[in-house]
């Protein structure tokens, strides 16, 4: 609970900062309705009209701001001055530190621009609201496995770039990914088929497009569960890339003497 | 300072960055592919779409790579230095800049020019291309040397956006939260600004004449909408870059004086 | 060449809240103190002179450096170097001056020392001739010609050190100013920047200006001393004279076989006390030690004893810690400075 606070205390030092990403992601938002205004018009495209876009617009930008990518820095620059010695001494595990720490964050983010972001982009925009009160716990599980594989996922970049010295490239080229395959922007619903194929196979699905996707009630009854079975697979997966690598760096670290 | 002193500076600069030379390539790359998705995500939704209010898309890749290349030109001079004028105030490193017999801000951004935007400027430089070949544009000379001049105007817009902001250094130290924040607006003219109301094409157009790097060059060459006003802004667009860019100078003369009388 | 006259320095200092509701409240409050960083200092250097300038840390040395080289405008006062005012004829005040930040570089991280120097040549306008002859001099004296190709980040501080004083130097500037330019150096390698500046000082006849923490820097290069403190200037001489003052005293260290509590007595200070251990500054004659000596060993059982002169370092502690505490010391050196 200390490294939580810790964390959001940090954030909230940090004044018009927190306006300024507000304005910034509210922008975001309305470019992307802007788009879709133009595209759709009044009209519809596979039962898809403009409002359900607003609506997936807001979702899957809010989503998209809390999940965990700033700590790649973190991690790698422990990685390679060796602070991540004096990490390994306390008396918690690395990763469930960075975790926690983490988690401070995201709860700032979700106080400070999430909520606000959500609540004047509605205002805005206009939101439509799930119909079952079910579907709200369902779309919390959906975000809580984004946070997980977004955190997985920066874990494995800050990991590889051990033994590549670099995070640069790296980070450049999963942002490619996440950009194209969440769906962020570009539900998979407007995909190709192949490229629909694609992105299903991914695990970059699960931080933009899922999350909304369910809140929007578009995935329903038997398809979620499979969706989110899915979502465990992937968790399990990364969680298991990310204990050898990780082993493996830390084997690393010893040898070389820190 | 002389022309020459500044590309000696920045030859330097390179063969400093040649010092890495693989985690600049694998850098370089990293950011093609980065902005393969980008434009990747474009034509995934324009295969769906076809057109976004009239534009298709070998005209909106114009559109996007205009923007991306003139903000990598301007980046590649001004970026590195403006966002880390901050960093450098505190480490007390940007004295060296203002105690040699040269025109300080020249000599500042030389020494921090960035060539790792060449990759940008790859990318983009090659989608310009692809997309002037595959649109029905007739080219005459006017039209070429339109072109050449438009990105050179906007490259000093996208540039006097980023002096600006780094200027703000002098009084508040940290403001790459600010960069993040024209990153995000400067994501307005990734499409074309008809998109938006009237409101708001009148604040990019005429508040953060954003809508001038890329949206009335393009709209002058593909000759849309009603030719007089498209030629006023068109040709408005090729002095509105340097203009701007002088202002945003005379901001950082202003911070500079600051710095020396009240901060350090 | 340099004339200081009653020059003030102001900084702000903006206040800061502890936490959560603080950094609340620090999203709509501004408030500040103002400090004076240098306060009414006037001072004249003439050319070819060599002054050391020296006090503790936030005495505002380099908050003077600034000033003296452009970089900071003063609050109040007049200052001129070259007959210039330095922040108002920045450019023209560079090509007389040379600069050396003990612990920020000039020279490109990356690339070999040579390509610094070549880039100095061309910002300063270096003649051929003039470059040959500088550089031959720093190869031999500053044995530059040990690593002048190799890339800076793998010199030793000691190597990099050298080359910023001939960097600063390549366009024989009439002033030198040097801020800490034997930080953290050895004993070899400040030795041979140090006798290399005396050489620049007497050969050429540049005017140098120098801070630093090691007072040995100041006793070998700097003829001329100042001291400031707390913003003020408090000290204006030779260094001579300034040693020649206090070294008429003594340093007597006694220890006790038991910690006899505080001790005081008329014309010996107590300056440090550890208890068992204690040091006096004694400015009376040998005699005098010796029956205060004796008078103490009638009380309490002395287990040793030492006397010693004190160096200038020691005598510039004492100073500050005079200063700092207003103690009777004060009044004590105060003569020493009138």
């Amino acid at each position: 609970m200390a490294i939580v606070q810790k964390a959001f205390l940090r954030n909230m030092s940090y004044r018009f900062e927190i306006w300024l990403r507000l304005i910034g992601n509210i922008s975001v938002v309305f470019i992307q309705i802007s788009i879709w205004s133009a595209l759709l018009g009044t009209g519809a495209i596979e039962g898809i009209d403009l409002s359900t876009m607003i609506t997936y617009s807001i979702i899957s930008t809010s989503v998209s701001m809390i999940l965990m990518y700033q700590m790649i820095h973190t991690i790698d620059g422990k990685l390679k001055n060796g602070d991540i010695a004096m990490d390994l001494l306390k008396p918690i595990s690395f990763p469930i530190l960075m975790f926690f720490d983490q988690v401070g964050n995201i709860c700032f983010q979700v106080l400070c621009t999430l909520v606000p972001t959500i609540v004047i982009s509605s205002l805005l925009f206009g939101l439509t609201f799930p119909h079952e009160w079910t579907t709200l716990l369902l779309f919390f599980i959906a975000i809580l496995f984004a946070v997980l594989i977004s955190f997985f996922i920066s874990y494995l970049i800050a990991l590889i770039s051990f033994w590549f010295l670099t995070t640069f490239a790296l980070e450049w080229m999963f942002t490619a990914l996440i950009t194209v395959f969440s769906g962020s922007f570009l539900p998979l619903w407007f995909f190709s088929k192949e490229w629909r194929g694609v992105a299903e196979m991914l695990p970059f699905q699960f931080l933009g497009f899922i999350p909304a996707a369910i809140f929007m009630e578009t995935i329903e009854g038997m398809e979620v569960l499979w969706v989110l079975v899915k979502g465990v697979l992937w968790i399990i997966t990364l969680w298991i890339i990310v204990q050898l690598l990780w082993r493996r760096a830390i084997r690393r670290l010893v040898l070389q003497g820190g | 300072m002389s022309i020459r002193l500044f590309t000696y500076i920045v030859q330097l600069v390179i063969k400093s960055k040649m010092e890495y030379k693989e985690s600049f390539i694998l850098g370089a790359m990293g950011q093609i592919v980065g902005y393969t998705a980008n434009y990747l995500v474009i034509w995934l939704l324009l295969q769906k779409f076809e057109s976004i209010n009239g534009w298709g898309w070998t005209e909106i890749a114009f559109l996007y790579s205009l923007n991306l290349l003139t903000y990598a030109i301007g980046a590649s001079f001004v970026y590195s230095p403006m966002i880390g004028l901050g960093q450098i105030l505190i480490d007390g490193k940007f004295e060296q800049y203002i105690t040699k017999p040269l025109a300080s801000f020249p000599y500042f951004i030389a020494s921090l020019f960035n060539i790792g935007y060449i990759a940008h400027i790859l990318i983009s430089g090659t989608v310009l291309i692809w997309s002037l070949v595959n649109t029905s544009i007739d080219w005459t000379i006017v039209r070429i040397l339109y072109l050449i001049l438009a990105i050179i105007s906007a490259s000093f817009l996208q540039a006097a956006f980023m002096v600006v902001i780094g200027s703000l250094s002098f009084y508040f130290l940290r403001v790459q939260y600010l960069f993040t924040i024209l990153f995000r607006v400067r994501e307005f003219i990734a499409y074309p600004i008809s998109v938006y109301g009237t409101f708001f094409q009148i604040i990019l157009t005429w508040i953060i004449p954003l809508a001038m790097i890329n949206y009335y060059p393009s709209l002058f060459l593909f000759s849309h909408g009603s030719s007089i006003e498209t030629t006023l802004y068109g040709l408005a667009a090729l002095v509105v870059g340097p203009v701007v860019f002088l202002l945003a100078y005379q901001i950082w003369r202003r911070g500079i004086n600051r710095y020396s009388g009240a901060g350090g | 060449m340099i004339r200081v006259d009653e020059i003030t320095r102001e900084y702000r200092q903006w206040k800061r809240y502890a936490g959560l509701m603080g950094s609340i409240r620090g999203l709509f409050s501004r408030e500040y103190t103002t400090i004076n960083a240098v306060n009414q200092v006037s001072f004249t250097i003439d050319q070819g002179e060599a002054v050391g300038y020296i006090g503790p840390n936030g005495a505002g040395k380099s908050t003077m450096i600034k000033m003296l080289t452009g970089i900071l405008v003063p609050t109040a006062g007049e200052l001129t170097v070259n007959n210039l005012i330095p922040h108002m004829n920045r450019k023209e005040i560079a090509k007389h001056i040379g600069i050396v930040f003990g612990q920020r570089s000039q020279l490109w991280w990356d690339l070999p020392v040579s390509d610094s120097f070549e880039l100095h040549k061309r910002i300063y306008h270096v003649s051929d001739e003039a470059y040959r002859k500088n550089m031959d001099i720093f190869m031999e004296l500053l044995n530059l010609k040990a690593f002048i190709s190799q890339p800076v980040r793998q010199l030793s501080l000691g190597q990099r050190m050298r080359a910023e004083i001939g960097l600063a130097l390549l366009h024989d500037p009439e002033i030198i100013f040097l801020d800490e330019p034997t930080i953290g150096l050895d004993v070899v390698a400040k030795d041979s920047i140090r006798s290399f500046l005396k050489y620049i000082n007497k050969e050429r006849n540049a005017t140098i200006f120098l801070t630093s923490h090691d007072l040995k820097d100041i006793e070998e290069i700097c003829p001329r001393l100042l001291i400031v403190n707390q913003g003020k200037l408090i000290f204006d001489g030779a260094v001579r004279d300034f040693k020649a003052n206090i070294s008429s005293g003594k340093l007597l260290t006694i220890e006790f076989q038991f910690d006899p509590g505080t001790l005081e007595f008329e014309d010996a200070i107590l300056i440090a006390d550890e208890g068992a251990r204690k040091m006096y500054k004694i400015e009376k004659g040998l005699s005098f030690i010796n029956t205060f000596i004796g008078r103490i060993s009638e009380k309490y059982i002395i287990t040793d004893f030492s006397l010693q002169d004190y160096d200038i370092e020691q005598v510039i502690r004492m100073y500050y810690q005079g200063l700092e505490s207003e103690s009777d010391l004060q009044g004590d050196l105060s003569k020493v400075v009138s």
